[in-house]
């Protein structure tokens, strides 16, 4: 009997190439018989063998004996990714590289005979260290004179938000998150300065784009008949790359300041923290931990070190970038920065809130650590510690936690410019509301400092 | 800012005349709309830097045939 499709992976309707399902906890894409030429072509022609061989696109096997309950041409099973992540949570060099990625794989299909058919950053995800494109059916047989379809959505998922981060403020990378198909090309010219009008690419690409946009917005240009020659395809795709390649986040023009070195630590008791957690690592051998406020991913490396997947979440995209671009100098497989606030974290958007996943629902972690992050919660934004404690139960198994009481140093500081409105934030409350959702394993009083540290485990899962 | 506008409007002047220049006509399906301003910069763009390109290339050609000991520059990138 055949048997149906438990749950279709609601990010892959757009193409009626095929589509991603789950089933017995596995990831599987179907084919559809639209897509049998492309296919063929796609792994007859050595492209699918060239871009695996690098590591730069999952690789998959075809699957011969699922009997499933609709008409398909194949399925094939892709290499299961540990942790999906999306642009808006990226920081601007994992943008860059995966923009670079795209581009390079653009030129690879071209020595075969293919092209893309779209340029969406959903195609990439991060994997062992660098990114990887993740759309087995992106690739189409490239007929000479076509043009590059993908061009517009290459420039609102990349370039547009590359630009308006180096050119103006790392912060407009969020407009990703409210535009799913990446920054209108206006608004990224209206918000670009007018200096960039002397860059010939980002002139070229945005400004111009823009203009050619509006000019032809209400005008039948008979779209469907245009065509590019070879030569020109080629040029626009390294005009493109050139354009990528030049691009820089000067970080010393955002407000992101000294915040690394200033820690609340003496080396010992820095030591006697990382000691704590390593033990507990251990002891409890998770699969994958969460690291929220990692800032550069000093305590996420205690787990990724031991060979654990490792997400490196931290709402400062400056620290985000450091630690990615620190990870990919040291070839480092195991960690994943990203950025996150926890205030406002990923929710789940797109077509009926589906398309994108929330943090939420990409977990739970075998391991959460939330360490020197309470007090920003608590205090910075006004989270009572019945909601802290009911959102972690919500992502970790195991719970490695610090609470930083009103004596510390830090917290002094958070409180000086406002009142104090904070009775119930203590040590005794804080594991009052932490005991409803965790039983308390064991915690530790941080040499020289006024900080306790904890291993909680949820009652729940 | 009036030079940069300058500017502006004469890579306009130099981009608007060619945006009338019609090719030959294959049918384009895509499961994405391309976009008909995008389809016109794009083909604008990819004119200017591929011809530039190829300028370029026979440039080097020149270049390399004058002076042999030069380093041969094909612009071939593996995958």
């Amino acid at each position: 009997m055949a048997m149906k499709i438990s749950k279709i992976e609601n990010s892959s309707f757009r193409d009626r190439s095929g589509f991603l399902f789950y089933y017995e906890n596995e990831i599987y894409r179907i084919i559809n018989f639209s897509y049998k030429k492309q296919y063929e072509k796609f792994m007859n022609s050595e492209l699918y063998q060239k871009l695996e061989e690098k590591n730069l696109i999952i690789s998959h096997s075809e699957i011969e004996n699922l009997d499933i309950d609709c008409d398909y041409y194949k399925i094939i099973k892709p290499e299961k990714i540990p942790f999906i992540s999306y642009p808006y949570e990226w920081s601007f060099s994992q943008l860059k590289d995966a923009a670079l990625l795209t581009l390079r794989i653009q030129k690879a299909a071209m020595k075969y005979g293919m092209t893309l058919k779209d340029g969406s950053a959903f195609n990439i995800q991060f994997h062992n260290g660098h990114p990887i494109f993740i759309d087995t059916l992106s690739f189409e047989i490239y007929e000479e004179g076509q043009i590059w379809k993908p061009y517009k959505q290459f420039c609102q998922h990349f370039l547009a938000p590359l630009a308006l981060i180096s050119k103006k403020d790392v912060r407009l990378n969020l407009l990703s998150k409210t535009f799913i198909d990446g920054i209108p090309i206006d608004l990224a010219a209206k918000l670009l300065p007018k200096t960039t009008f002397g860059n010939f690419g980002l002139m070229a690409h945005i400004h111009a784009h823009a203009k050619s946009q509006k000019h032809y917005e209400d005008k039948d240009a008979k779209i469907k008949q245009k065509t590019l020659s070879k030569r020109s395809f080629e040029g626009l795709i390294e005009s493109l790359k050139s354009s990528i390649e030049k691009m820089t986040w000067n970080e010393n023009n955002t407000e992101w300041g000294d915040y690394y070195s200033d820690t609340n630590y003496t080396e010992k008791s820095f030591e006697e923290k990382k000691q704590f957690i390593s033990l507990t690592i251990d002891q409890v051998k998770p699969k994958l931990v969460w690291d929220m406020g990692a800032n550069t991913g000093v305590f996420s490396r205690l787990a990724s070190t031991k060979g654990i997947n490792t997400i490196s979440y931290d709402i400062d995209p400056l620290a985000v970038e450091k630690n990615y671009l620190s990870s990919s100098q040291n070839s480092e497989q195991n960690i994943l920065p990203l950025i996150l606030d926890l205030t406002n974290p990923s929710s789940g958007i797109g077509w009926n809130h589906d398309e994108r996943m929330s943090i939420i629902q990409r977990g739970p972690a075998d391991m959460v650590f939330a360490l020197a992050l309470v007090h920003h919660l608590a205090i910075s934004n006004n989270v009572p510690l019945n909601k802290i404690a009911e959102f972690f139960s919500q992502i970790s198994k195991f719970l490695i936690i610090e609470f930083v009481p009103k004596s510390d140093s830090q917290v002094k500081r958070l409180l000086l410019t406002r009142e104090d409105i904070f009775e119930n934030y203590d040590e005794k409350n804080f594991e009052i509301e932490f005991s409803k959702f965790f039983k308390i394993i064991n915690s530790k009083k941080i040499l020289d400092s006024e900080r306790t540290i904890y291993t909680m485990e949820n009652n729940h899962f | 800012m009036t030079s940069r506008l300058k500017k502006y409007q004469i890579f306009l002047l130099m981009i608007i005349p060619s945006m009338f220049y019609q090719f030959s006509v294959p049918d384009a399906f895509a499961y994405i709309d391309p976009g008909t301003g995008s389809v016109i910069i794009q083909m604008i763009i990819g004119g200017l830097v591929g011809t530039g390109i190829a300028v370029k290339v026979f440039w080097y050609r020149i270049k390399s045939a004058l002076s042999p000991s030069s380093k041969r520059n094909n612009g071939d990138e593996d995958i």
